[in-house]
Order: structure tokens, then sequence, then C-alpha cells
């Protein structure tokens, strides 16, 4: 089953991230994904804007799951942002959010979304793995994290 | 079933949520949610955010609970299905396309 350390490269991990707002995020991320990925940023942006405005992608806990679907996209892609302040994003438990995991997904790849969805449950749900994530301060730890964390939990 | 829709089957336990869909219907996985709030809410944004009609097939209370909490952006029908009958998402996500 495919998890979220299987396409998460360096680059996509945007650490102390001087944004005050999530639109200012997700305008960065979405350069991130043209510059690495080659997907035109307005494309990006054009995505996670539509799927929010269905409702907010917030998980509780500080953690929020932005995604959108894109037309042509070949593989899925992510993204680990974190604001150096929270982001107020529609929590139900109205904690700002520290840790957006952004997907984006290729048309017709639902289980490829579910599997990703399922691993970033899982590992958040863990409030020591929401710890060492913070303690993390550059995108190789935080990778080194994502990719070690199920072998030394199970 | 037609393309266009989205066959669910939604299993919970009390030890997670158990998901399956037929978009790859040759070869549908079941997919392992944790059962706390995250998890739930995780599946909630996945199935709140779908565009396409959605055929829900629940067994559990978590999975009820579930299929009435969320509010699709398309039409969403759903069937509650008898805990014991089914015990495995994709034979309940077959069971929803059946009546598409």
């Amino acid at each position: 089953m495919i998890s979220i350390a299987d396409i998460l490269l360096p680059e996509d991990v945007l650490l102390d991230m001087d944004v005050s707002s999530a639109a200012a995020l997700f305008d960065e991320v979405s350069q991130t994904m043209e510059r690495w990925h080659g997907v035109p940023r307005a494309q990006v942006a054009a995505a996670l804007a539509e799927r929010e405005a269905l409702g907010p992608t917030a998980l509780g806990q500080g953690v929020a799951i932005p995604h959108g679907r894109i037309a042509g996209l070949r593989v899925a892609h992510a993204s680990y942002a974190r604001p150096r302040r929270p982001l107020p994003f529609g929590a139900r438990d109205g904690k700002p959010v520290s840790d957006f995991i952004i997907l984006l997904i290729p048309e017709r790849a639902t289980d490829t979304h579910l599997g990703i969805l399922a691993d970033v449950s899982g590992l958040f749900t863990d409030p020591r793995f929401r710890d060492a994530l913070h303690v993390c301060a550059d995108p190789y730890a935080v990778l080194a994290l994502f990719r070690s964390w199920r072998t030394a939990a199970a | 079933m037609k393309p266009a829709d989205l066959c669910v089957g939604i299993l919970t336990h009390e030890n997670g949520c158990e998901i399956a869909t037929l978009d790859a219907p040759d070869s549908p996985e079941p997919f392992r949610f944790p059962a706390s709030p995250m998890g739930r809410d995780t599946l909630k944004v996945f199935l709140a955010g779908q565009r396409r009609p959605l055929w829900l097939a629940v067994s559990g209370t978590g999975a009820m609970d579930l299929a009435f909490a969320i509010d699709p952006a398309a039409p969403c029908n759903t069937y509650i299905v008898a805990q014991g009958v089914a015990d495995d998402p994709v034979a309940l996500a077959r069971y929803a396309s059946r009546a598409v």
C-alpha cells in the first residue's frame, strides 16, 4: 500500500513558512509543485481552493489535509508544510493548523488517495508522532521520521 | 455501474474503520483507518470532497454515524447493512454497486 513517505521528497518539505494565511501558504506550495514537479501553479492553487470551497480539510489537533484532483497528472504528489505560526483553518476543535499535508491526486486514483489518507491519519493520530515531527528542523529529518515511524511503532 | 459513480463500502469495528471503493473494480483494496476522531474526520473529508454520485453501503455504528455526518458535494445514497451480514468493505462496496 502506498504511503506518504513513498511520494514525499526533500523539496516537498516546507518548514518555518513566513505566511499569514492559508491562501499564502497554498501559493507557496503551488510554486514548489510547479518548480519540482511541473504541475502548473495556477492549476494547483485552483484545485486546492476548489476543494476547500466544499468544506475545510482540517482534521483537528493542528493537522489539515488540503488536496486537489489534477487533470492529466500521472502520479500523486505531496507536500508537508509547516508555517512559522499556526494558521486558522476552520477545524472543528478550533485549533489553528501547524501541520499541512497537501496532496495532488490524479483524477481517477481513488485508491492512491485513500492509501495516503489512511497512512497520514494513522501517523498523525499518534501524539508522539506529532511531537517528534515538530522537533524536526530540516526536510531530511522530516523525511526520516515519516519513513521510520511505522517500523518503530510496530 | 456507471463509470461516473463511486461505490464505497465502509465497515467499522472496535479496532478501527475499513473502507473500499470499486474505482478499480478488478482489484478493489481495503484501507484501514484508526478508530480515532482523526481517522473518522479524515474519512469525512474524503467523502465530502467527492464530486461524483456516491453509493455507500455501511455496516457498524461508527460507519452509520459517518454516513449521516457527511455533507457531500454530490448526490449520495446510503445503504445500511446489518453487522454480521458483511465483514469485508469490498463486499459492502459491491453490495452498493448492485443498486446503481
